[in-house]
């Protein structure tokens, strides 16, 4: 049994920054990675818009994570790639540790830490989920498939391709199709709004005159063995098909980019708390679980993220709340509740300790032009010119501020108009 | 005397508010409406007079541990020719290893912008 000061189960920009931070602190964390290489998936981005906020430099997803892996090597910090955790025995304390089942090319692997952090990113939503029906037929994609095939390896999956959802992967694929000499029929998206950032709207449809059909889903793809169409239907403000608005769209390819889920299966085997507006794990502002001690979560696991800067950034949090944690044992805390009220989807971390500076991650339901986003029990707003679903809100609550919080139990945040 | 009024309609992507930016050329001139700030203009005025994108696309790569290498050009250029550059890469085909950065083709079509590689490769025989 090898023991470690910390597990890092997933070795993509969460896990490896959260690696960094511990060794900077002077600790010696394992990480975990299931797949041929560490780096995760920035690895098969090969657009720019990665690292404005963390290096201050816009780079691709490869170039990005190229030099966090040279990080990662040159400061000799072990990882196992290939090596799939099936179980996580927790154990409450500190001691025992807990213990970390993997299997892996070289054998079983067991392995001891007092600190898990947990970066397992998140998977693609399938048509399945998405409720289209039909026949299984090949031609038919998940938007990260069809990146890994064009930019990994290089293979056009289609030549008349329809994308089903408008997530920022799908567009950015929309543009890559275009490029190479496919013909991207239609984007379709079932909201009245797109679900990715408004500069791959610009960039990756407008540029290349792609349609983007809002307010429509697809119902049925049609083919014989290989997909030949895609049935869509306009849906009402309630999101119901209205009736005979159906229209048949040819095409040999469907990639379907209908957004994100949060890996949690281990997580859910130990029996976190989970949070069902993130389909992630309940979190105070440590990022660490508020049911099970000792296992922190960041990045696309934690919650589904736009920028790589925030999974960054949680990662690197995730890492000093462990650090903290090693250093200067287990301390009893009270925690505040985030209550969430009118047009919040979600908010990041959903319990606070009041005792630091916290970094909410928000989502609202629907877009919305000048508004103001409320802090009721500590009288705090911040304005916006507008906040979409489309991209995350980040923003600071000072510990000067959280103070006003003695003795309540919630701090409501809410969208108003002003 | 008769002037050739064109209209632009631009979202801005400067920021995530997305104005929604109206342009009139008149003649040389540039009339604009909609913006919020400064960059807006800024960058409308960019975006009708001299539109520049990176271009990305991937290039083969013989004896590599990954069949292609994705690259991009190493500063904007104009954006009619970022198609010609996916279109060049197709035919290009280079030996590994590659390395992260590396030149494979300098001042591409002209622009003044060489075409690089984003990610090494390393050589398998």
């Amino acid at each position: 049994m090898t023991r470690y000061d910390a597990v890092i189960i997933g070795g993509g920009p969460a896990g490896l920054s959260a690696a960094l931070k511990l060794r900077e602190k002077g600790f010696n964390p394992l990480v975990i990675e299931s797949g041929d290489r560490i780096g995760g998936i920035p690895f098969q981005c090969i657009h720019p818009g990665f690292g404005l906020h963390y290096l201050g430099e816009d780079l691709t997803g490869t170039e990005f994570i190229q030099r966090i892996i040279d990080k990662v090597e040159d400061q000799g910090i072990e990882y196992r790639i290939r090596s799939h955790v099936v179980k996580i025995i927790y154990s409450k304390n500190r001691y025992p540790y807990k213990m970390i089942e993997a299997i892996s090319p070289h054998g079983f692997l067991e392995v001891e830490a007092p600190i898990i952090i947990y970066t397992a990113g998140a998977r693609e939503r399938t048509l399945f989920e998405i409720g289209v029906t039909g026949r299984r037929l090949s031609g038919v994609f998940t938007a990260g498939e069809a990146q890994a095939y064009m930019d990994v390896y290089g293979i056009l999956p289609g030549s008349r391709i329809v994308i089903i959802g408008s997530g920022d992967v799908g567009l950015i694929m929309a543009r890559r199709f275009a490029l190479e000499g496919a013909k991207v029929e239609a984007v379709i998206e079932m909201m009245p709004w797109p679900g990715g950032l408004t500069r791959n709207i610009v960039q990756c449809l407008m540029d290349y005159d792609i349609p983007l059909l809002l307010g429509r889903m697809a119902i049925r793809l049609e083919g014989k063995r290989r997909v030949e169409g895609v049935i869509t239907i306009r849906v009402d403000e309630d999101l119901k098909p209205i009736p005979g608005s159906e229209e048949y769209i040819e095409c040999d390819t469907v990639v379907v980019s209908a957004g994100l889920i949060p890996n949690v299966r281990l997580l859910e085997e130990m029996g976190l708390a989970m949070d069902p507006s993130t389909r992630g794990p309940i979190v105070d502002d440590y990022l660490e679980s508020i049911t099970h001690h000792g296992i922190f979560i960041a990045g696309n696991s934690l919650v589904v993220n736009d920028l790589v800067d925030y999974v960054v950034e949680q990662g690197e949090s995730a890492a000093e709340s462990a650090s903290i944690l090693l250093s200067e044992g287990v301390k009893p805390r009270s925690y505040v509740r985030i209550a969430r009220g009118r047009n919040i989807r979600f908010a990041i971390p959903q319990y606070i300790s009041c005792e630091r500076d916290v970094v909410l991650y928000m989502r609202v339901q629907k877009p919305e032009y000048d508004v103001r986003i409320c802090f009721e029990e500590i009288s705090k707003e911040f304005r916006y010119p507008v906040v979409r679903p489309g991209e995350m809100i980040r923003l600071i609550l000072r510990k000067d501020d959280l103070t006003f919080l003695k003795g309540l139990d919630r701090l409501s945040v809410e969208v108003r108009r002003i | 005397m008769s002037m050739n009024i064109v209209e632009h309609r631009l979202t801005c992507i400067v920021c995530p508010i997305g104005c929604i930016i109206t342009v009139r050329m008149l003649g040389d001139g540039l009339e604009a409406s909609g913006y919020r700030c400064s960059r807006g203009l800024d960058y409308v005025r960019q975006e009708i007079l001299d539109p520049r994108r990176i271009a990305i696309t991937v290039v083969k790569v013989r004896y590599g541990d990954t069949p292609v290498v994705p690259v991009k050009t190493d500063k904007p250029i104009p954006k009619k020719f970022v198609r010609e550059v996916a279109r060049l890469a197709a035919y290009m085909e280079i030996e590994a290893p590659v390395e992260l950065g590396q030149i494979l083709l300098e001042n591409i079509l002209g622009t003044g912008a060489n075409l690089i590689a984003t990610r090494s490769v390393r050589r398998i025989e």
